[in-house]
Order: structure tokens, then sequence, then C-alpha cells
């Protein structure tokens, strides 16, 4: 029932809304009761309000803005991507953008590949059915 | 301002056991079970050391919810002493002519009251949930309420009070009511309250019969006669044993 999630320096979290929409950051100073300021291995070190954040439960060990190649380090040791890409939102994440980059041809296979499960799962049904009866 | 977090704790004794989900915090002890819904509040419970402690939360809260945090810890207080020891409240009745006549029905839960300040309507108060009323036995025109929560328990002390107040009349003079004596949580005890008025009506009273005994001289000295002081005596007596002093007809001997 508490919170679990705090905002912390090395604190990871996702940018939900703005330019770096999806992007994973981590908090490396609280600049207000409003704002961060965010770094990732990708850009450029900039404050964002913490609206524009949500929290994961990945926690990094780093000291108040430390240098890119500390930041990277501390990332690479505490496995920030395999941690994230494992996690069921991130899992999450991964399906909707390989969904919705799929071309015609790819929306075609799937439609196939659904039709083929369905037709598998129902064949299983009608036999435990039988079973049953 | 909002304050990023505001805390506080509170010990909880050995034979209670809290527990609190979705903000209902239920208290469970020897007297029984008593459940309070804190969700109109926006704060935080959560028991630590395994019900030993409980602590209340404000993050981010403006000057009045940091304000509900005490009074949040204050109300499950309430329920842990209502469930450890309960709470009795009593009350007495106060008046000048009219005996008020109380009769406790359905199994102490109502209580009846007649012939307050003489009237023919009969007040029947019921008691709320879990208070049980009863008539003191040792001390005279006294009702005792006991329960467990104190809300229900104040509560229903607080009916019977509103149904004899006294209507159309000058009320620094009719002083008859049903007042709060004094309430016990275990220990605590004070009674001074309702001893005030008593005092105060039977200080009235008297004063209103040495008034009139006042104009009884006044009237006498007309006619200076043994009668006359034996009369001023009878009436001396008349007022200290509370009877109804019926002057008139003294008047015209």
């Amino acid at each position: 029932m508490p919170f679990k999630r705090f905002v912390e320096i090395g604190r990871v979290a996702l940018v939900n809304y703005g330019k770096d929409y999806g992007r994973l950051v981590v908090i490396v100073d609280v600049v207000d009761q409003n704002r961060a300021l965010i770094d990732a291995p990708d850009m450029v070190r900039c404050q964002i309000n913490f609206k524009r954040l949500s929290l994961t439960d990945i926690k990094i060990d780093i000291k108040r803005v430390p240098k890119k190649t500390t930041l990277i380090k501390a990332m690479e040791d505490a496995d920030v991507k395999n941690k994230w890409e494992n996690s069921s939102w991130g899992k999450k994440l991964i399906v909707q953008k390989r969904r919705a980059s799929l071309n015609d041809f790819d929306r075609f296979k799937v439609m196939l590949a659904r039709i083929k499960r369905g037709g598998a799962i129902r064949q299983e049904l009608a036999k435990l059915k039988k079973a049953a009866a | 301002m909002k304050t990023i977090l505001a805390s506080e704790t509170m010990d909880i004794p050995e034979e209670v056991t809290v527990q609190v989900a979705a903000k209902v915090v239920t208290v469970e002890g020897p007297r029984g079970k008593l459940t309070r819904n804190f969700k109109h509040l926006n704060l935080d419970f959560q028991l630590l050391e395994g019900g030993r402690k409980l602590q209340v939360d404000a993050w981010f809260g403006t000057r009045r919810t940091m304000a509900a945090i005490r009074t949040a810890i204050s109300h499950v207080q309430n329920l842990i002493t209502g469930v450890t020891k309960g709470y009795r409240y009593r009350m007495r009745f106060v008046y000048a002519h009219f005996p008020i006549n109380a009769s406790i029905t359905n199994s102490n839960t109502a209580i009846e009251i007649r012939n307050f300040l003489g009237e023919k309507k009969v007040r029947k108060v019921d008691m709320l949930d879990g208070v049980t009323i009863l008539r003191s036995e040792k001390v005279k025109d006294e009702l005792i309420l006991d329960g467990n929560d104190v809300e229900l328990v104040s509560r229903s002390a607080a009916l019977i009070n509103q149904k004899c107040h006294v209507k159309k009349k000058d009320i620094r003079k009719f002083l008859d009511a049903s007042l709060l004596l004094g309430f016990l949580a275990g220990e605590s005890h004070c009674s001074w309250l309702a001893s005030i008025a008593l005092l105060l009506a039977r200080v009235v009273r008297i004063w209103d019969r040495w008034r009139l005994v006042g104009e009884l001289l006044l009237a006498s000295a007309w006619r200076p006669r043994m009668e006359t002081l034996d009369l001023i005596s009878t009436n001396a007596l008349v007022s200290c044993s509370k009877q109804p002093l019926r002057l008139h007809s003294l008047l015209f001997m």
C-alpha cells in the first residue's frame, strides 16, 4: 500500500510525453518540487517535469550529476537494459513497437498465424469437451 | 506550499490487533471490534513492526491534509480505547418542580422520558448501535450510557439532551434539562459540568422561595402578629424541603 518507487538520484524512469517519448532516462538531480535533471547515454542532459516521467522499479547507484562516462558505466553495472527488456512493462513496449512497425505483408502473415493458432486451440478444446462429456 | 512528506506514528498496545486495508481501519480487542473508514482523507496508512505501530503519511500535503494526520491518529486511539476500556457517559436530570420520569425500554437500548416540565408529551430516544443505557441505582436521576464507539455513545447522549430542550420559555429561568455529567474512558473522569447546573437550579429555586418569603415579610408588616412569624418559619422549612411552595394559599391566611 505505501509507495515503493521514489524519485531519487539514480531512479530509472520512462519519458511519457514530449519529444523524447518512450526513452529510458535516469534522474541525476532534482531541481525543485516539480522538475528533475535527467540523463541518458544517448542524449544531452536536460531538465524535465516529473509529470512527464513514469518511474520504474530499476535504480542505479550514482552520485549527484555524474559524468557521462560514469553514468554509462553505472548503467552497465546495474544491467539496466536487460532488466528493462525482461520486465513485463518493457516486454509490452517492445511488442507494441513491433506491431506499430508492421507493413501490410507482415500484417497478412500475422493474420494467418492467428487463424492457425485459433484453429489449434479449438481442436484441443473439442477434445477436452469430448473427454469430459 | 506543499510539504513533501509529513508523517506520524502511534503505538498499538498488546491486546489489540489493528488491520488496515485501503484506508479502512479495523480494530479488534477484548471488548469487541470497531471499524472506521478514512477514505475521505488523502493519507497513507501503514502498519509497521508486525502490527505494533501505525504510521500515517501525507505526501505533498497542504496544511489541511497535514492537520488531518493527527486527527486520524486520534480517531484510531479512540477506537483502541473503545475496544479495550469502553466509554461511559453519565447524565443527570435537572428539574425544579416536575420530576423527570425516565423508563428504560427495549432491553437497555431505548429510553422514554415523561413529565418533563409537566408536559404530556412522551419523548422516546433510541440508542444507537452498540450503546446501552441504564439508570444508575446509587445516584438519583442519573443515566449511564455505555458503549465501545465514542462517537455513537456521545451522539446518543446528545440525542437525549436535545430531546429535553425547553421551548418558548426563558431558558435562564427554566433550567430543566438532562445534562451530561461526565464521561469515563477507563479512568478519566470529569464531573463538574452538571453539578454546577444542579447547584444553579437549586440556588435559583431557593432564591425564588426567599424572594417570595421577602414579599411575605413585607405583607406581614401590615399584620405584625405571632402567626406571621410562624408563617415565615414554615415557609423557610418548606423551601428547604423542596416541596412546591403554595404561596398564594399562605398569603391569604
